[in-house]
């Protein structure tokens, strides 16, 4: 009775101990069961990408791997992408994350910067070693970063200087379209090849009813969908205005160059090809859903498996989901944006070129600080990034290989990115205030219910008011920020003189570009805008990408030399 | 007899290996700053001060370890603390007055300088400039002096005037002159191509943008993306010095090192525009 009387107020404790205990030795237990016998080692590898044939991906490659290291095996941790980002912050804090992980789905770029610094590890030993999977092929004996499109920049982080990634796939956009529907409603058996026509297809699907007598709707949209459409097709016929706007020649017009290029009176919202934009925009959503930007993604791809829509945009991370829900259904063909001929009457003139395919190289993994083998956990990423590896594991996934010469998957005839060509040069917000101001424009404009003058009319009236204020808010911000960089370039300083001379030069070396590129000269291009806009309108200047005339009469002084 | 074996005993039971498993100053810097990378500063903090104490009186480690305490409490945030970082990196500096960590602590206390001045409506100017002069006078050839001496003429080009720019370009290239070897010239070559730039003279500055490149330090881990650079030269010489052939060199050099570059179309187009403006003047 005593003991009774003292083991009593225990009882909660112990329920919940033993409970600890059970699910730990479940837990156990059934990670134990998972593992085959013979196995040595066990890697397991955590992501975000549900869609069609990525599990089946890593589990055919980590098969194939198993053949070659018997002692190796691989488990997934698939995790949804809503919930990938908690997961992910709960696993690297409490050192049980996978050993190979994706690395993403965090809410902003300095945390994502802090786990890499914390719980990842660099690359930067392997990254100009060959990879050994690539014996044989064209890309035997090239580094390991060389052998990616992209040179692994994406994989590269500059804060830390330091390799920290390997990217396994490319990703482009296209629109995808229902072959039967398009055939059934217009008799085509080809999609349309320019703008011109893609709008009168658009009208003749428009015309049809379906069996309960619902309007077809050419293009299914919505709000996620709208900006794909408007940054492939709409938005590149902007591109002259960099030749206007882009101050600093760096290629690219900035918010900032944006701001001014308006402030200056450079140019203004009649300027011919921002007005196409928008006019492109207002031809193209007649054909969308009626409220489509109420809608979201899951809503217009509905709309499009329930074979009520003839186009769609999408992404390749998208493509293969989309085709799985068309199988057996339908038939649903790939098509590029049309664009406008080059004697279309309104855009001819004003689209220069192919557009430039916005493709990034992506789905990053890296190899966690708990990971007990990174030896093997680099090894299996070599496996997977290399030209036949890499290529295999896109092929059940469907997505653009992220290696060099590593073959395309058949379904993704007509993905092929354009890599020459125009884009986009109208980057309409600054900040907060504007950013709000144009967004609440843009949706009426989409709606309906104001046209281009009145939104831009009203949008530059703010625009006048609001962006300076804003701009010089930026400009401190980049002063308070510089913290940061200062932080950062402490630590690279520290490391390179404590680090051993087989590597202090190396270290010395990369403190210094560093430390020239974002501390040293950091303040002088903006300063040099900010006087540009202090002293005001210009009549007579000589755009950026003008030939000034001390220059052509250089070149006519060469010419005559040379005569 | 006995307790000369007790103190043998002592000795390689307790003191042997306590004194083996002690951080070495080294580690214990190692340490500190490994804390203050990952912005665990009340560990880098704790860390410093053990490697402080530990350090002998007026030594090398000392001076390193209070230039670590110094940086963590002047870059900490949240919890920084300027007046202690400078008092810290006096101590410092007056601990070991020549060593790097005396050259670096006075540099950073310019920088802190440097750094208010910036969020001040009228920044006090010239007492940024007589910090990095005093760095520059005390390390005249030390890494930190080089670096005082290009913070100082680059806040001085950071306003976009000739007058001002005129005398720190030829600051700039004077330094060039007297620093032949040193690592910061394509810092300095930077510097000097702004400052031709403020002063209108583009010949002067593609030939600087050109010494840029040629002064670049080729590290094996740091993958350098040239794109942006011959970008920069290409569209300097074309419009600014129509010097055509220099600008058909980079844009080829853009096309041939970079092809998916997003610059590539935009580089074929002026190669051909090149090309006609040259045919025009030829008529």
């Amino acid at each position: 009775m005593k003991l009774w009387r003292k083991l009593r107020p225990q009882i909660p404790l112990l329920v919940v101990g033993l409970a600890y205990l059970w699910s730990a030795v479940a837990i156990f237990s059934y990670r134990a069961q998972q593992v085959p016998p013979g196995t040595t080692v066990t890697l397991r590898i955590g992501h975000w990408q549900l869609e069609a044939g990525v599990r089946d991906g890593f589990n055919a490659l980590a098969a194939e791997y198993q053949k070659l290291h018997p002692e190796v095996y691989i488990v997934q941790d698939a995790v949804p992408e809503s919930t990938y980002g908690q997961w992910l912050t709960t696993q690297v804090m409490g050192g049980t994350a996978s050993d190979i992980i994706e690395c993403g789905m965090l809410p902003s770029a300095a945390l994502l910067l802090s786990y890499h610094s914390r719980y990842f590890l660099p690359l930067n030993n392997y990254v100009n070693l060959p990879n050994p999977y690539n014996a044989g092929t064209a890309l035997a004996g090239v580094p390991w970063r060389n052998t990616f499109k992209d040179g692994m920049r994406a994989g590269y982080v500059a804060e830390l200087q330091s390799y920290m990634c390997v990217p396994l796939a490319q990703f482009a956009y296209r629109i995808l379209y229902n072959r039967d529907l398009l055939r059934k409603l217009t008799g085509r058996t080809t999609p349309p090849q320019n703008y011109r026509e893609f709008l009168a297809v658009c009208e003749q699907i428009r015309q049809h009813r379906d069996e309960r007598g619902r309007p077809y709707v050419p293009i299914t949209a919505s709000n996620y969908h709208i900006g794909m459409w408007d940054s492939t097709m709409c938005e590149p016929l902007t591109f002259a205005a960099l030749r206007k706007l882009d101050f600093n020649r760096d290629g690219f017009v900035g918010i900032d160059e944006f701001f001014a290029g308006i402030a200056t009176h450079r140019v203004g919202f009649d300027f011919p090809p921002f007005a196409a934009r928008y006019q492109m925009l207002s031809e193209l959503i007649p054909f969308m859903p009626a409220g489509f930007t109420g809608l979201g993604r899951d809503e217009a791809v509905f709309l499009f498996a329930q074979q009520r829509s003839v186009f769609i945009t999408s992404g390749t991370w998208d493509a293969q989901s989309l085709r799985e829900q068309a199988r057996g259904t339908f038939d649903a063909g790939v098509m590029d944006f049309p664009l406008p001929a080059k004697d279309d009457p309104e855009f001819g003139q004003i689209l220069e070129g192919p557009v430039y395919d916005r493709t990034f190289i992506g789905m990053p993994f890296v190899i966690t600080r708990t990971c007990k083998h990174p030896e093997v956990a680099v090894d299996f990423l070599q496996f997977l990034s290399s030209q036949r590896g890499n290529a295999e594991f896109n092929q059940h996934i469907g997505w653009i290989p992220s290696v060099r010469g590593a073959a395309m998957p058949a379904t993704l005839a007509g993905f092929e990115p354009h890599l020459e060509g125009v884009y986009g040069a109208m980057p309409m917000t600054l900040s907060g205030d504007t950013t709000v101001k144009w967004q609440q424009l843009l949706a009426l404009f989409m709606i309906n219910q104001i046209d281009y003058p009145t939104m831009t009319a009203q949008y530059l009236a703010y625009y006048r008011d609001h962006a300076p204020k804003e701009f010089e808010e930026i400009q401190r911000n980049n002063h308070r920020v510089m913290i940061r960089e200062e932080q950062l370039m402490a630590g690279l300083r520290a490391r390179a003189m404590l680090e051993s001379p087989p590597t202090r030069t190396s270290a010395w070396i990369r403190y210094r570009q560093l430390e020239t590129d974002r501390l040293l000269v950091r303040d002088l291009g903006p300063s040099f805008l900010a006087k540009f806009i202090a002293d005001g309108p210009v009549t007579n200047a000589v755009d950026p990408y003008e030939i000034s005339p001390a220059a052509l009469a250089n070149v006519r002084r060469q010419l005559e030399g040379n005569r | 007899m006995i307790r000369l074996v007790k103190l043998r005993v002592i000795f390689l039971t307790v003191l042997l290996p306590v004194a083996l498993w002690a951080e070495t100053g080294d580690d214990l810097l190692r340490t500190g700053w490994e804390h203050f990378r990952l912005a665990e500063f009340d560990l880098a903090v704790k860390t410093f001060e053990r490697g402080t104490a530990q350090a002998g009186t007026n030594s090398l480690g000392q001076a390193e370890a209070l230039y670590g305490l110094a940086m963590t409490w002047a870059l900490r945030r949240p919890g920084e603390n300027a007046d202690k970082a400078i008092e810290l990196y006096r101590r410092a500096i007056a601990v070991a007055p020549r060593s790097p960590a005396a050259a670096w602590s006075l540099l950073a206390m310019a920088r802190l300088q440097d750094a208010a001045a910036a969020l001040q409506d009228v920044p006090d100017t010239a007492a940024v400039r007589r910090a990095y002069q005093d760095v520059i006078d005390r390390f005249p050839t030390e890494p930190a002096g080089e670096e005082a001496f290009l913070f100082q003429q680059a806040a001085t080009l950071a306003v976009p005037q000739a007058t001002t720019a005129r005398p720190a370009v030829a600051a700039v290239e004077d330094f060039l002159k007297t620093h032949s070897q040193s690592p910061y010239r394509r810092a300095a070559w930077k510097l000097v191509a702004h400052g031709y730039q403020i002063l209108g003279d583009h010949d002067q500055q593609l030939a600087a943008l050109l010494q840029v490149l040629h002064t670049e330090e080729a590290d094996p881990h740091t993958p350098i993306d040239h794109a942006g650079p011959y970008w920069s030269i290409a569209t300097l010489a074309e419009f600014d010095c129509g010097n055509f052939a220099v600008a058909r060199e980079f844009y080829q050099k853009l096309i041939a090192e970079h092809p998916t570059d997003q610059r590539v179309f935009l580089a074929k187009r002026e190669l051909q525009h090149m090309a006609e403006v040259e045919a025009r003047l030829r008529q």
